[in-house]
């Protein structure tokens, strides 16, 4: 068989789009999904804060309060600033040993298209997403060991045109404590330290 | 990048890259659809951060539709039913033609190399992958047919030992 590939080809330009996606896009971005305005000043809405789980070598669990989230201990290789790897199952693991390498993390979690964002968690930022919800149970990771990598499984946040905002706090030298929440774009650029609780 | 630059990508080519999701998902134009308004959607929103539209855009739209395929599957499949024997592509159409013959990801590249007339490099940011797995997709699209065939298939392929971006003829 002999295969012309610029000729069988061909066949694609018999078929294009049954409508205007740019019309559809432009809704997706804009428009607010229907349960919109969950009580948040300054944001089109937002899941409650999902406080991670981390697991230790031991296999021992400790509880989640949501199942799209996952903090794992893991190992880290010397040298590099962050990584961002996609697991079998669709999640994604970003690993972090500064907190300096926040921007350029972010900046490939948009040249890769992941509904993510990282930002710094800080005193005096005027946002804390626990505002208007319910208090989660529990104190900011008490009890928890500090960590350096988190995985987030965005597929429940993308399909609603959301993104995931991955708020960092360094608890010491390339340990962090990781809280995520999904929220409307662009998302907030800091998070307040109360919101740990 | 503006909302107006990213309309001028989506006029300019946004016909080609749905037609790319569509080959890829084996002519499925309502995860085509799906994928490609979400992409542009996702473009919107990041659009200060973008430095090559087109790339970027595929590698979304790619992702979206492989999510969406995986999710069928997912759906599709019942505990009592061996892993192993589900096919990794749903039945393609069989109006894609000699494209139908291929995986997912051979047809994503050929059609990025042959149709969107891309370089290795740019097929590779493309599709999330390497410059060497681009070139492997393709080679291996090319000996598929073979074995299939028992003769070569008359396509372009890249010196996949070169190390070049070179858009050769083999």
């Amino acid at each position: 068989m002999n295969v012309n590939w610029s000729s069988e080809l061909q066949v694609l330009d018999r078929v294009a789009p049954s409508r205007d996606l740019w019309a559809d896009a432009l809704a997706r971005a804009g428009s607010p999904p229907p349960h919109a305005n969950r009580g948040f000043p300054g944001l089109l809405w937002m899941r409650p804060w999902r406080r991670r789980t981390v697991v230790l070598g031991s296999g021992l669990g400790i509880a989640s309060l949501a199942a799209a989230i996952l903090v794992a201990l893991g190992t880290f290789s010397a040298g590099a600033a962050y990584a961002v790897t996609t697991n079998p199952d669709g999640t994604i693991t970003i690993t972090m040993s500064q907190l300096s390498a926040l921007p350029a993390l972010n900046d490939e979690l948009a040249q890769d298209g992941l509904p993510i964002k990282a930002v710094p968690v800080t005193a005096d930022c005027p946002f804390n997403p626990n505002q208007g919800l319910p208090t989660l149970p529990g104190g900011s990771g008490s009890g928890l060991l500090p960590t350096d990598s988190i995985t987030i499984g965005t597929s429940e946040i993308a399909s609603e045109g959301g993104i995931d905002v991955i708020g960092v706090k360094e608890i010491s030298p390339g340990r962090f404590y990781f809280m995520s929440a999904g929220t409307r774009p662009p998302g907030p650029s800091c998070i307040n330290t109360a919101a740990f609780g | 990048m503006s909302e107006d630059a990213i309309e001028r990508v989506y006029r300019d080519s946004g016909t080609q890259l749905w037609r790319g999701i569509y080959a890829f998902t084996g002519g499925r134009a309502d995860i085509a659809d799906d994928a490609v308004a979400e992409a542009f959607a996702r473009a919107l929103a990041e659009s200060g951060r973008i430095r090559s539209p087109l790339p970027w855009l595929y590698r979304v739209a790619f992702r979206q539709a492989a999510k969406a395929l995986q999710d069928e599957r997912r759906q599709d499949r019942t505990p009592a039913e061996p892993q192993a024997e589900r096919a990794d592509d749903p039945a393609p159409n069989r109006s894609l033609g000699a494209l139908a013959l291929l995986t997912p990801q051979q047809r994503a590249v050929v059609f990025l190399f042959y149709y969107a007339d891309l370089s290795i490099a740019e097929i590779a940011r493309a599709t999330g992958s390497s410059r060497v797995a681009v070139r492997v997709q393709l080679h291996r699209a090319r000996e598929g047919l073979r074995r299939r065939y028992g003769s070569a298939a008359a396509m372009r392929e890249p010196s996949c030992l070169g190390g070049t971006d070179e858009r050769e003829l083999v």
